[in-house]
Formats: structure tokens, C-alpha cells, sequence
């Protein structure tokens, strides 16, 4: 079918003058979109009502579509490089899209189990694969400021659940005039709820399709104007050289990276978790918190703010000061704050909320640099693949970052008595886990030649671009 | 495809370039400025 074939990578190579800024708010477009993920705590306490059922029965239902999103990426990364981003972005957003439609139908129905299938399973490949589909294009039009490329696209995985949740609230407030979000214990009714998965599901079909419309990969050896890839490859650890999926996993320097990830979402997970109740137990004073639930809220908005902006500013920054130099910085200075927030983040609010906003965006930066990291390591060759099953480690963070710091907290008391000295022994337990991602960021090293790929004469043809890149 | 197929028109490419930022910033927009709304109870409350 002619559409179908209009998916290929063969009839997606750019035409000369074909201009590279079209391609990051293609890329965003898709992580705006999937970004959604986040926002699920909004109709969160709806479903527990529709379902009459436990926070855990819902809560796996977000469980699902994270382990999925990094099964997905790991396994279908290698598919994305080889069918390129236009045909993966088309299927990210066919599954995303389906997951919304199955997990309607299971409301309507009130078959928890197709939400299960629908949301968590489907959604979540579409999850993996849309993450990843982008990256690896972005790295080969932006050669000379990855950084700044892969930080646009993954700031929007951040913004997309900015986007979503305030959306979510006043598609529910339409569709159920009885619920009122300004009202935590209001919950709306099964049928608004089947009218927002409708809603999200076709509108978030429709935007993915502008990404899938304007995405390109540059023609085999295109460069911008100007552009010399001998001044990027003269700074340490950046390689002009090509290696595998299937190689760059059996090198020391993925697994230290995979540690390096896994160690810097693990910390930020620590505060994202608990964000609302932690701000008000540091500030609690004969068993009442000083902080307002709304004070609280405005927190978390201002903390996912940090996040969002810490994905561009700082993965932009690392172009200019270097991958290592820059996780360094995440880590190094992640262990300075965590302890801080733990020695004297009671001192005063001001105090708590800046360390607290200077972390989630350390945390933000650790997400949107790994993959000019990796392209510097491995090369462009499969650069999306290698991403694809080093997003194994926010997995496992993810599962490892809560249980930590609920360990924790539960041994201490019970939530609404706890105060700032109880959260001291997660924080330092996250100083530790920190310094480990430090000392292995410390370790990473060029990736020896036996893992390069062979390189052929078609390697040599170059064409740059004649116009200034735009 | 042919080469003239390929080649974009510099009109249409510069409105493709205009919707495309238009709709990230118009969403992100819409995002971030509700959820400084939210933020501002911080302050205020």
C-alpha cells in the first residue's frame, strides 16, 4: 500500500534544503504526547471509585506501561533503527492510541483487566517505542549539538505530562459537571472518565501524525554547513567510530553508563515520589505541618518545572562542557545537595525548595543527556538501539528509587507524623547511591577497537550542506 | 519519488516550520502556564 510504503526509511531521506528544525517539534510532538505517562495520578482516586477497588489494583496499571515502555525500548530499538523514525513513530502512536481505546472500552465496561491490557500493555509499547524513535535522528541532524537535540525532545516527555494533567482535570470537569478537581476527595463518574481516555487517545493520535508527517533522516553522509566532525571528536570519549547494539552491550562503558542512569533516577525518584508529603513533614511543628496541601501541590507544579527545564538547559550545556564533566556535575553535586537537604533542609523553606528544585533538574539532565553520552561512546550506527536497552536502568530505578525511600519512611512512623529527621536516613541513603553513580561515571572509558565496526569507503562520501544550517 | 517530488517548495517548508513550532509551543505553553499557576500556591498559601 502506498501510505504504508510512505513509512519506510527508504522514503524518508531528506531532499537537499530540507531544513533540521523541523525535526525536534516532530520529536515533540511524540514526547508531548507520551509525557502523559506522568499525569495518571490525576483520574487516579476516579478509577479507584469506578473499579470500587485498592490504590494498588490501579496503581499496576502505571506499573505495567513503565516496565513495558523499557521492555519495549530495549527490545525494539534495533527494529526503530533498521524501519527508521517515520514508520516508528507511526506505530508508537498507534499504540498509544489503541491503549487509550481498550482502556476506555474496559471502564465502560468495568473490566479492569482491559485497562490492564489496554493502558499498561499496549500503551506502554507505544511508550517505549515513541520514546526512543526520535533520538537517534535527532543525534545524526544535530552532530554538532546532540545535546541541545535529544534535551528539546526528552524536555517535552517532561512537558507532556505538564500538558496533561490540567488537561485531564477540565476534560473531566467537562464531561462530569458534578466533579470538582479543586476538591481531593471529588472524584468523577465512569462516564467521564471513558470520554477522557476517548478525548486523549484521538487527540494525541492526531498530534503524533504531525511528527510522523515532518520526520526525515538526513541523506547517508549529509553534515550541516560548516560543520567539522574532527573538532567533536578531538574532546575525550567522543568517537568517530561505529558500534552495534548487539556489541556496545558487551562493553564495560554501557554498564557503567547503565549504572550511571540508574543511580541519578533512583535519587530523583527519592523526592518526585514523595514530594508533597516530605515538604510537609520537614515543616511540621507540634504534629501540624506549617505548609498548606495547596503550598504543597504548588511544590510538586514547581518541581516538575525544574525537571522540564533542567532536560534542555543542562543536555544544551553538555555540548559545550562534555558528557563526563557534566554527569559529574548531576552527581557530584546531587550528593552535596541530598546531604544538604538532609543537614539543614529544615532550616527554612526557601532553603528546602531551592535544593529540592536544583535536584529534579539534575534528575531532568541525567534523562536527556544519556544519549549524546551514548552517541559520543558508540557513534550514531545504532545509537537509538543502544538507548533503547540502556532505559533499562529507569526500570529498575523505577522500581528501586520508591522502594528505597518507602523502606525508609515506613520504618520510621506513619505518614502525617512524620517530621524531617525521619527522612534523614533515605537521604543519605540516596547520597550513597549517588556517590556509586559518580564513581562509575568516573570509570567510563573510550570503548576499546575490537567492538568498532568495520568501516567501508561509503563511510568517506560526505555532502555538506550548502546553505547555513537553519 | 523523484528528485522534484523531494524537493521542498521554500514557502511551504517555512509553513510547515511555523505549525510545527506553533503547535509544541502552543502545548507546552498551555502546560507550563497552568502549572505555574499551581506553583504560585507555594508562595501564597
Amino acid at each position: 500500500m502506498p501510505f504504508l510504503s510512505a513509512l519506510d526509511r527508504a522514503h524518508t531521506v531528506a531532499p537537499p534544503g530540507y531544513s533540521r528544525w523541523l525535526i525536534p517539534p516532530a520529536a515533540l510532538s511524540v514526547h508531548l504526547c507520551i509525557g502523559q505517562a506522568y499525569a495518571t495520578s490525576v483520574y487516579k482516586n476516579s478509577l479507584i471509585s469506578h473499579f470500587d477497588t485498592s490504590q494498588t489494583a490501579i496503581g499496576i496499571i502505571f506499573s505495567i506501561a513503565i516496565v513495558m515502555l523499557g521492555l519495549s525500548a530495549a527490545v525494539g530499538g534495533t527494529w526503530v533503527e533498521a524501519n527508521g523514525p517515520r514508520k516508528a513513530m507511526f506505530v508508537s502512536a498507534c499504540f498509544w492510541a489503541a491503549g487509550f481505546l481498550v482502556g476506555a472500552l474496559g471502564i465502560a465496561t468495568t473490566q479492569l483487566w482491559l485497562v490492564y491490557l489496554g493502558y499498561g500493555l499496549l500503551g506502554g509499547i507505544g511508550l517505549g517505542i515513541g520514546y526512543i524513535s526520535p533520538v537517534s535522528t535527532l543525534i545524526k541532524w544535530f552532530p554538532d549539538r546532540p545535546g541541545l537535540a535529544t534535551g528539546l525532545a526528552i524536555m517535552g516527555f517532561g512537558g507532556g505530562a505538564l500538558l496533561a494533567s490540567p488537561l485531564s482535570r477540565q476534560l473531566l470537569s467537562f464531561y462530569d459537571p458534578d466533579y470538582n478537581p479543586a476538591n481531593a476527595s471529588s472524584v468523577a463518574s465512569g462516564g467521564a472518565l471513558v470520554g477522557l481516555f476517548l478525548t486523549l487517545g484521538l487527540g494525541y493520535f492526531v498530534i503524533m501524525m504531525f511528527g510522523v508527517v515532518n520526520v526525515r533522516v538526513p541523506a547517508p553522509g549529509w553534515r550541516p554547513a560548516g560543520f567539522d566532525p574532527g573538532t567533536v571528536a578531538a574532546r575525550p570519549l567522543v568517537t568517530r567510530a561505529s558500534v552495534s547494539a548487539a556489541h556496545a552491550v558487551r562493553t564495560r562503558s554501557f554498564w557503567l553508563l547503565w549504572v550511571v542512569l540508574f543511580c541519578n533516577v533512583t535519587a530523583g525518584i527519592g523526592i518526585l515520589e514523595q514530594a508533597s508529603p516530605m515538604i510537609q513533614d520537614f515543616f511540621r511543628e507540634n504534629g501540624v505541618s506549617t505548609v498548606a496541601v495547596a503550598a504543597a501541590g504548588g511544590f510538586v507544579g514547581l518541581l516538575s518545572l525544574f525537571n522540564m527545564a533542567g532536560r534542555f538547559v543542562w543536555s544544551s550545556t553538555s555540548d559545550l562542557i562534555g558528557r563526563k564533566p557534566i554527569y559529574l556535575l548531576y552527581l557530584g553535586g546531587g550528593m552535596v545537595l541530598y546531604a544538604l537537604l538532609a543537614a539543614v533542609g529544615h532550616a527554612s523553606t526557601a532553603l528546602f525548595v531551592l535544593l529540592a528544585c536544583v535536584i529534579l533538574s539534575f534528575y531532568g539532565g541525567g534523562f536527556a543527556t544519556v544519549p549524546a553520552y551514548l552517541r559520543d561512546l558508540f557513534g550514531t550506527f545504532q545509537v537509538g538501539a543502544i538507548h533503547g536497552r540502556l532505559l533499562t536502568a529507569w526500570s529498575a530505578a523505577g522500581v528501586a528509587g520508591p522502594l528505597i525511600i518507602n523502606g525508609f519512611l515506613d520504618a520510621q512512623g506513619k505518614p502525617g507524623t512524620l517530621t524531617a529527621e525521619a527522612y534523614r536516613p533515605a537521604l543519605f541513603t540516596m547520597v550513597g547511591v549517588l556517590a556509586v553513580g559518580f564513581v562509575a561515571n568516573l570509570l567510563i572509558r573510550p570503548v576499546p577497537e575490537r567492538f568498532h565496526e568495520p568501516t567501508g569507503p561509503a563511510a568517506e562520501i560526505v555532502v555538506e550542506e550548502k546553505e547555513p544550517s537553519r | 519519488m523523484t528528485r522534484d517530488e523531494n524537493q521542498p517548495a521554500v514557502g511551504q517548508q517555512r509553513l510547515r516550520l511555523w505549525a510545527s513550532w506553533l503547535l509544541v509551543v502552543v502545548l507546552l505553553g498551555y502546560g507550563v502556564v497552568q502549572t505555574a499557576r499551581t506553583a504560585v500556591n507555594l508562595f501564597t498559601h
